[in-house]
C-alpha cells in the first residue's frame, strides 16, 4: 500500500526519501509487509501507529540502521540498500541525523562534547567541532551549558543538547523517534517549536515516529502504520 | 449524532418491524433517550415514500398488525454516503463516529477506514490549531490548547475503538 497525500498537504519539494517494497521480519515477527513511501525534501513527517505496528522499524529502515528483508531504500538518489556497511556507517554520519527518545546522551560526556561527536566520527578536528557545537547550543538557547554534564541538564534542556547532536552535521534528513516522549507538555511543545522552527529555516527533511498527536500536529503530513501496512486516510472509493 | 441516518443503517443491516427496530436502536445508540414510538414510525414512512425502504408484510398478532420493513439499494447508498462523509472536525461527534462504525460493522463495511479518515480530518485540524497558536496572544494559546486537547482525546478514542473493533464486530453478531 502506498501512504497517501490528502488534500492540504504542502508538496514542499521533489522527492527526496523513497522507499518501496519494503518488508522486515524480527525472528517470527513480520514487521513491514510492503511498504512504500515518499517524503519530499524539506517535509516533516510524522510516522505514526499503534505500539509494534512497524514504525520505529520503518524508521531504522528509512535511515539505514538496519537492511530491508526485501525493498530499497533511496536518500537523496543514494541507494542506501547498495552500500556497504562501512559506506551506509559514513553516509549517516554525514548526511543524516538522529534525536531519540529521553536524548541518549553519553552520561559522561559534557554536553559540548555530545553535541561535537558526531562531527568527530567523521573525521573534525576537536578544537573545529566545538566551535561548531557552541554555536548549536547557543541557537538553541543553551548558552553557558556547554560544560554541563548530562545529569546537570533538565529534561527539556538535555533534549535541546540531542537536538543540537542531531543538527550539528547539517544533515539532509533528521531523524526523531519519540523525541519529547519524556518530557512534560510544556516542555515538549518548546522542544517542538525549536525543533521544527530550525529544520523549516535550514531545510532539513523531518521524520518523526511518534504515538502522540500534539507532536505530529507540527508536521505537515503523517503517515500511519498499522500491522506493518501503510494505511490510507482517503474514504473515497473505500466502499 | 445523526439519528436518522443512524436508524436507516440500522433497516439496511436487520430489517423488521418497526417495534424491532426501535428495540435494536435503542440497545445500540438509545442510551438515556430512546427512540419514541412516534419518531419511529415517521421515520418508517418517511424512508418508505423516499424508496430508501420497503414494506414488505404485515405480521399479524395479538395486538396491533406489525409492518415489516427492509432496506433498498437506494437507502444503502444514502448510509454508505454518511459513513464515508468525514464530520467537520470542530464539530466531531463521538456519538455520530461512534454510531457510524457500528452502523459499518453492521454492514460489513469497512469501519477501521472510517476511523482512519476521521483521524486524519482531526490531525489536519490540530496541525491548523499548533499554526495559530505561533505568535498568538496567550489567550488565544489557552484557546487553542483546549481544542487541541479535545482533538487529542477525539484521537485516542479512535486509537481505543480501532484496537477493539474485532472484538465490537463480534458482540454485535
Amino acid at each position: 500500500m502506498t501512504d497517501v497525500a490528502y488534500a492540504g498537504t504542502p508538496q514542499a519539494g521533489p522527492a527526496f526519501i523513497t522507499a518501496r517494497g519494503l518488508e522486515k521480519h524480527h525472528g517470527q515477527t513480520h514487521a513491514l509487509r510492503g511498504v512504500d513511501v515518499t517524503i519530499r525534501q524539506g517535509e516533516i513527517v510524522a510516522v505514526m501507529g499503534p505500539s509494534g505496528s512497524g514504525k520505529s522499524t520503518l524508521l531504522h529502515c528509512l535511515a539505514g540502521v538496519i537492511t530491508p528483508d526485501t525493498g530499497e531504500v533511496t536518500i537523496d538518489e543514494t541507494q542506501i540498500s547498495a552500500l556497504t556497511e562501512d559506506q551506509r556507517s559514513r553516509f549517516r554520519l554525514t548526511r543524516l541525523g538522529f534525536v531519540f527518545q529521553f536524548g541518549q546522551l553519553l552520561p559522561e560526556l559534557s554536553a559540548e562534547d555530545n553535541v561535537a561527536l558526531p562531527l568527530m566520527l567523521a573525521g573534525t578536528r576537536r578544537a573545529r567541532a566545538l566551535v561548531q557545537a557552541h554555536s548549536w547550543l547557543a541557537r538553541l538557547g543553551l548558552e553557558g551549558m556547554e560544560r554541563r554534564l548530562p545529569s546537570e541538564l533538565s529534561g527539556g534542556q538535555a533534549q535541546r543538547v540531542a537536538l543540537a547532536r542531531g543538527l550539528v552535521n547539517a544533515p539532509a534528513v533528521l531523524f526523531a523517534d519519540e523525541p519529547t516522549g519524556s518530557l512534560d507538555s510544556l516542555t515538549a511543545e518548546r522542544v517542538m517549536e525549536t525543533l521544527t522552527e530550525v529544520v523549516r529555516n535550514t531545510g532539513t527533511t523531518l521524520v518523526i515516529v511518534t504515538h502522540d498527536a500534539r507532536v505530529a500536529s507540527y508536521s505537515d503530513r503523517e503517515i500511519f502504520i498499522r500491522d506493518g501496512r501503510v494505511t490510507s486516510p482517503a474514504l473515497e472509493g473505500a466502499m | 449524532m445523526d439519528t436518522s441516518l443512524a436508524f436507516l443503517g440500522l433497516v439496511e443491516a436487520r430489517p423488521g418491524h418497526g417495534y424491532e427496530l426501535k428495540q435494536l436502536y435503542d440497545e445500540h445508540f438509545g442510551g438515556a433517550k430512546p427512540l419514541a414510538y412516534g419518531q419511529v414510525y415517521a421515520m418508517l414512512a418517511r424512508f418508505a415514500r423516499d424508496d430508501l425502504v420497503e414494506m414488505v408484510g404485515v405480521e399479524d398478532g395479538s395486538g396491533p398488525s406489525r409492518k415489516q420493513y427492509r432496506g433498498l439499494p437506494e437507502g444503502r447508498k444514502r448510509v454508505i454516503e454518511w459513513l464515508v462523509t468525514t464530520d467537520a472536525a470542530a464539530s466531531v461527534s463521538c456519538t455520530n463516529l461512534f454510531a457510524k462504525v457500528v452502523i459499518a460493522l453492521l454492514l460489513d463495511e469497512d469501519a477501521a477506514r472510517i476511523l482512519n479518515a476521521q483521524r486524519s480530518a482531526l490531525l489536519d485540524a490540530m496541525r491548523q490549531l499548533t499554526r495559530a497558536k505561533q505568535n498568538a496572544a496567550l489567550l488565544d494559546v489557552l484557546a487553542h490548547d483546549h481544542a487541541l486537547l479535545r482533538a487529542e482525546a477525539d484521537i485516542r478514542w479512535i486509537d481505543l475503538a480501532e484496537a477493539r473493533l474485532n472484538n465490537v464486530k463480534e458482540s454485535l453478531s
